[in-house]
């Protein structure tokens, strides 16, 4: 590890587990699926009611939830230093404002809050659908390396609203029982709420601020399907081809990972498309693999900074969660997938995502030696 | 003022419905976005017209304004779309407009009638992933926004220059109902003030020349 390697110090998340990173793991061990049905909103004119609601953010009205938020990653964002710069991965920031005249409902509005509570001088959106977090990680590893930057603190949240829940449903892309990533069953994805954070410095910049590093951001690798704007590649060609830069830029070849943390929304167009993009860069090695979105629900900009978080506990305990609500995987799946427990047998996890648009982001995690 | 180590080789600003591209003053004035897009599309010179526009029908007007922007900051540089090409879109705008267009059309008629490509178009990255499908570029593409710090988007085009296999970068900046689209690659050195944004920067150059 060289002064510039990017290390992450501190990570937190607040899902439909509840509060905090062992929340979420340990529900994931368990193999519990946090969805329940969905109160925020009329919901009996949609093919489902369930989501996975973040419990206790709503208390005070859906407009509040990024505020909620905000308030709970702030003591974790407070321990980088004020001029850390600010990734904020969100896709549409504050919408719930949407009916409010006075006040734009946009991707800036939450960053100039999440600016304040969060006590940094500097921030930034990076907004790249529901590859916003990964895209985050992967500009933010190239500014550490080149020494551009030197600290970062990046917040993903996304949460269930109105306005999130009738697009999905409008594009028939909500499960009509549950979400099961990966299942040969499967029919559709399920929201989540999520707020992620991940605190992030070169090693030079940990050792002097006396942070231990938890893990290492090894690499990342971007593409653009080019293809169509919802529709993802059907082969999952510029997928491999971002996995392939990620493995590119760290020296490492598909042996070296440990696991992957697909994207696996567990609609019928992605998860064969990441199956097929898996394949096509791991032969026949049985790499194992999960989505958390059959425990959690699909947490959108959210959703990287949550596999990151799982990423970084995988290294941690050298344990790989089993696939939430997985019944029958899909034959091109089996060999992937597990409902139970695993031992990450080597100490890199790859986690990537895909968005609308065809945008793809790939992130390698791995353990501080 | 910073420097950085590539250099804009063409570029357009589209004010509405009137396209000006900076370097080889090309001009474009339309009536409607069909009709600009039957402009855009007239073979002209020796440029290599390799782009669709199949689905030029499917996004709103500032889609259809990026689609074509693009197609004309290749044109004004002279050169073809190549896949390798990065795509950073920068600005405060975001989608407010596309986000009321999609949740009025929601209340009004209801999940049934209420249309996809409404909810699609709320996404602030839609309009540059419509400009790369058109152009068929391959390489990473974000919608970034700092509040108004420009340097933030040129050392992004630094970064991107420093990912492997990026040949090109093409860079959105999208304010007012007016749209900049420029073209970078990387050599030279260009200084940039730290005040000055995209438009700004092509006039220094382009009227410098």
């Amino acid at each position: 590890m060289d002064d510039r390697t990017p290390v992450i110090v501190d990570c937190d998340l607040y899902t439909a587990f509840g509060p905090g990173v062992e929340a979420c793991w340990d529900g994931l061990l368990q193999n519990h699926a946090a969805f329940s049905d969905c109160s925020r909103f009329h919901n009996d004119k949609f093919s489902t009611a369930l989501a996975a609601m973040a419990p206790g953010a709503d208390v005070n009205g859906t407009q509040e939830i990024p505020g909620f938020f905000l308030d709970y990653l702030a003591p974790t964002a407070k321990k980088m230093p004020r001029d850390a710069e600010l990734f904020l991965a969100s896709t549409v920031g504050e919408i719930e404002y949407i009916d409010n005249t006075e006040r734009r409902c946009t991707c800036d509005m939450l960053l100039e809050r999440a600016l304040k509570v969060c006590g940094k001088d500097r921030g930034r959106i990076v907004s790249a659908a529901c590859a916003s977090s990964n895209s985050a990680f992967v500009s933010l590893n190239r500014h550490i390396r080149s020494g551009r930057l030197d600290s970062a603190v990046v917040i993903g949240t996304d949460y269930v609203s109105e306005f999130i829940f009738s697009g999905f449903a409008t594009l028939r892309a909500l499960a009509r029982t549950i979400a099961r990533p990966y299942d040969r069953n499967r029919d559709g994805l399920l929201l989540g709420d999520a707020a992620s954070i991940v605190n992030i410095c070169s090693a030079k910049k940990a050792a002097e601020l006396g942070l231990k590093p938890r893990a290492v951001l090894a690499s990342g690798g971007m593409s653009c399907d080019a293809v169509h704007i919802t529709a993802p590649m059907p082969h999952g060609e510029a997928l491999s081809e971002a996995i392939e830069h990620a493995l590119s830029e760290a020296g490492l070849t598909p042996d070296d990972i440990g696991a992957v943390i697909g994207h696996g929304t567990g609609t019928r167009y992605n998860d064969d498309m990441e199956l097929q993009a898996i394949h096509r860069v791991f032969g026949e090695r049985s790499v194992p693999m999960l989505s958390v979105k059959g425990a959690c629900g699909h947490t959108l900009a959210g959703a990287g900074l949550v596999e990151a978080v799982v990423g970084v506990r995988m290294l941690e305990t050298g344990l790989i969660p089993p696939q939430t609500s997985l019944v029958t995987p899909e034959p091109e799946a089996a060999r992937y997938v597990s409902t139970e427990i695993r031992k990450l047998e080597k100490p890199r996890v790859l986690c990537m995502n895909s968005g609308f648009g065809g945008l793809n982001a790939v992130i390698i995690l791995e353990a501080v030696s | 003022m910073s420097a950085y180590p590539w250099h804009i080789i063409g570029g357009v600003t589209a004010d509405g419905l009137s396209f000006r591209t900076w370097r080889r003053g090309l001009v474009y004035t339309a009536g409607d976005t069909q009709d600009a897009k039957a402009k855009v599309s007239e073979p002209q010179d020796e440029f290599p017209h390799v782009f669709g526009l199949d689905n030029f029908r499917r996004g709103d007007a500032k889609v259809r304004t990026y689609i074509l922007a693009a197609v004309l900051a290749h044109r004004d540089a002279e050169v073809d779309s190549v896949r390798e090409t990065a795509v950073v879109d920068f600005g405060r705008q975001g989608c407010h407009e596309q986000n009321l267009n999609y949740f009025n059309d929601y209340r009004e008629h209801g999940r049934h009638l209420g249309r996809g490509h409404l909810f699609v178009g709320t996404l602030p990255t839609t309009p540059p992933c419509e400009a790369a499908i058109s152009l068929k570029l391959t390489g990473p593409c974000f919608y970034m926004d700092s509040l108004g710090r420009w340097p933030v988007l040129w050392d992004e085009v630094t970064n991107f220059f420093e990912m492997p296999g990026i040949r090109r970068v093409m860079i959105c900046h999208y304010e007012s109902d007016r749209l900049t689209v420029l073209l970078a690659e990387p050599g030279g050195t260009l200084e940039i003030p730290d005040d000055s944004g995209p438009e700004n920067l092509a006039r220094r150059i382009f009227r410098a020349e």
